[in-house]
């Protein structure tokens, strides 16, 4: 592996954080030259020279092995993590070095927790920052790189292989080239929409854009400390449900819908598996409040639990009500839709809808094969065969995933934390979701953990967003030779 | 970039001005904390002075009117017109630290003062006990309770500020640690490349050569970038092979 290869694309990472840091510092000016001006503009000094650095001595190359590009993948998001606590530390405030780290590393990994007591406290300029994080992390740092770097080629392929996965990779019926444009276009367009949108239904423009930079990444960070409650319209969250929806589905999909191709959101098993999720999830969790009475009306039991299903499936973790008082029904089918989560190719988190749907095929192909055993029963996916390989690494990936929840609750129940708090802690941080239930629920926040348990929730984040093996195999040695 | 001379002294030249900046920052920071520390402190001291003054004067003011009331000495008002001055002198040079409903305790109790002090001059000195007892007394103990709070705030405000101050020496330190982190980073980034593009080819260079010299192996050496470390390279293959073709 060439480490100087690796520490040159790890530098444009960094110099596109420090680009964002700027646009910050600059919304700091725009609104009375608040406190967060000095520590962004620092920030982006700092963060651009330690990433232009490597570009002195290393020399552009199109010619990037697949151990390289999982380390420029991995190396990219840790080093956008670190970075992207400068403007938090020097900032002060409620900021210490693990709450700067758990709001950074949450905010790349789209995951949407907050360590903060009191977001509304923070300056403009870095609520603005908060917001970016997500969105630089939602489309993925390194597909942005790729985006201005000049050297594409065989480049792209190799990243894009590791930042996506596999089953994404397969859906995708266009070039890398053409992935990438799509990806920013959709992304970018989508963005202004919502944010148009979110300014119509009667938010002010900061607001607007802040909410749609963290939905568009399926992120969650709000400027509000009650989250989306605190504007209490029914308007804005029906908009922040559509987009929450479109960001969990994947992007390419979209675009071929948009442009009218055979090949769209309409025709996708996977698709109609996920809205199918969404509508008997969403039903079941209204059905369940209403009848318990925790909401007065069907109305507002539909109103209310719909929101919580789309914004946990997505994982985006918007929140319009404290779902820790739920009833159990309602608290379990979140659940599973904490560990589904969206389609492949999107900026959602989580074991992804299409494994699931593919392991229910296989499931349904298995039981066959026992009925008829001599019969050749082929696993397909939008009418594609599916290799064993790919079906294989499904399954495995599914099963790490609920093997590393599980070890992972048990670790933080080992710290005094009650069971269905660490429980929905890792799997809320696993699938990039935000809030979980108990003492981490939707109306709470991580100020009151401990910072073993933060730092703990940060590793977690990575590895869900990582895409488990991702940031694994970066940590054997073996690896590297 | 390709030159080494150009790498080099560009690394250089950023670690330098890094370090440079960290120092600035540091700099900079530390100074502005002790600054508003000072600032503090000083602002606490002087409204202690300014509180004593004000005790002072009421004091003064006090003992007149006492003279006035028991010794029946004429000629009272001119200290205590000139004690009122220097209390109302002190009162508006005080700034308040912490609540201003402190401050504003003072100009409620100073104005009830004034105001019944003023009616008992009115009122032709009437040398009444029981106002002296019931309302003088209470009024003056209203006004000189206010100032003693307003002193005690000052310092109840230093002490909760403490944590303020922490807070402020964590600001102070933080770009400074920062900086230096960045630094330090790039210090083993610089220390890679020099090792990578420029000590191993040479020792690789080095080798090759003396390998070549002592006859035991081909010159085959491997350089990163396309710098004179390169040139020098392919010269040396240039120059074995045009002494191939001469022999």
């Amino acid at each position: 592996m060439r480490l100087n290869v690796v520490l040159r694309y790890m530098g444009i990472v960094m110099l596109l954080v420090a680009v964002f840091l700027f646009l910050s510092a600059g919304v700091s000016l725009i609104h009375g030259f608040d406190t967060g001006f000095y520590p962004l503009l620092l920030s982006s000094v700092l963060t651009a020279a330690l990433g232009g650095f490597p570009l002195i001595f290393v020399e552009k190359t199109d010619r990037i092995n697949i151990k390289e590009g999982y380390a420029i993948v991995v190396g990219g998001w840790l080093i956008a993590c670190f970075v992207g606590t400068f403007p938090y530390l020097l900032w002060g405030g409620e900021f210490d070095i693990p709450t700067a780290w758990f709001e950074s590393v949450s905010g790349f990994t789209t995951t949407g927790s907050t360590s903060l007591a009191d977001i509304e406290a923070l300056p403009n300029g870095l609520l603005f920052w908060r917001s970016c994080t997500h969105w630089l992390g939602g489309l993925g740092v390194v597909m942005f790189v790729l985006v201005i770097l000049p050297s594409l080629g065989r480049t792209k392929m190799t990243l894009s292989s590791v930042e996506m996965s596999p089953l994404a990779r397969e859906n995708y019926k266009y070039k890398t080239q053409k992935i990438v444009r799509i990806l920013l276009w959709l992304y970018v367009s989508m963005t202004l929409a919502e944010t148009v949108l979110l300014r119509v239904a009667g938010m002010d423009w900061f607001d607007a854009v802040n909410h749609a930079l963290s939905c568009m990444a399926t992120g969650g960070f709000s400027t509000k400390n009650l989250s989306l409650a605190h504007f209490n319209s029914a308007w804005i969250e029906g908009i922040t449900m559509i987009f929450m929806t479109l960001s969990a589905i994947h992007f390419g999909l979209i675009f071929a819908t948009f442009t009218g191709q055979r090949n769209n959101i309409f025709r996708s098993e996977v698709v109609r598996f996920f809205i199918a999720t969404i509508v008997v999830g969403g039903a079941l969790i209204s059905l369940n409040l209403f009848t318990t009475g925790v909401y007065p009306t069907f109305g507002q039991s539909v109103r209310y639990g719909g929101f919580q299903a789309v914004s946990v499936i997505s994982t985006t973790g918007f929140a319009t009500a404290d779902t820790s008082v739920w009833p159990p029904l309602a608290v379990m089918v979140l659940i599973l839709m904490m560990f589904q989560c969206g389609c492949a190719g999107s900026t959602s988190g989580g074991i992804k809808s299409d494994r699931v749907w593919l392991s229910l095929k296989v499931l349904r192909a298995r039981i066959l094969q026992q009925q008829h055993p001599n019969a050749v029963i082929r696993v397909k996916l939008n009418n594609v065969t599916q290799s064993e390989q790919l079906i294989g690494l499904a399954l495995l990936f599914i099963v790490i995933y609920i093997l590393i929840t599980v070890v992972g609750s048990i670790m933080i129940s080992a710290t005094g934390m009650d069971l269905m708090s660490s429980f929905s802690l890792v799997a809320a941080s696993m699938g990039n979701v935000g809030p979980g239930f108990g003492e981490v629920g939707s109306m709470a926040n991580f100020s009151e953990i401990s910072p073993l348990v933060r730092f703990m929730s940060t590793l977690f984040m990575l590895l869900g967003r990582l895409e488990i093996f991702g940031l694994i195999q970066l940590f054997l040695i073996k690896w590297w030779k | 970039m390709t030159g080494i001379r150009k790498k080099i002294s560009v690394g250089f030249l950023c670690l330098g001005l890094m370090l440079m900046f960290s120092g600035a920052v540091s700099f900079f920071e530390l100074n502005r904390l002790g600054r508003s520390t000072r600032e503090l402190l000083e602002t606490s001291s002087r409204n202690m002075e300014l509180s004593k003054r004000m005790l002072d004067a009421v004091q003064e003011q006090n003992a007149s009117l006492l003279e006035a009331i028991v010794l029946e000495r004429p000629g009272f008002e001119r200290n205590f017109n000139r004690a009122g001055e220097e209390f109302q002198s002190a009162l508006d040079e005080s700034v308040t630290l912490g609540e201003q409903y402190e401050l504003d305790g003072i100009y409620e109790a100073s104005g009830n003062y004034e105001r019944l002090v003023a009616n008992y001059f009115d009122d032709t000195m009437n040398t009444d006990i029981e106002w002296f007892v019931q309302m003088y007394k209470t009024t003056y103990s209203e006004l000189t309770d206010a100032i003693k709070n307003y002193m005690v705030s000052s310092q109840h405000y230093l002490l909760t500020n403490t944590g303020h101050l922490r807070s402020n020496t964590y600001r102070a330190m933080m770009p400074g640690i920062i900086t230096l982190c960045v630094a330090i980073l790039m210090v083993l980034v610089f220390y890679y490349m020099l090792e990578l593009y420029y000590t191993r080819p040479l020792v690789g260079i080095d080798r090759g050569l003396k390998g070549y010299i002592a006859g035991k192996a081909p010159f085959r050496v491997k350089t990163e970038g396309h710098d004179e470390i390169n040139a020098i390279r392919e010269n040396i293959e240039t120059l074995i092979n045009s002494g191939r073709g001469r022999q």
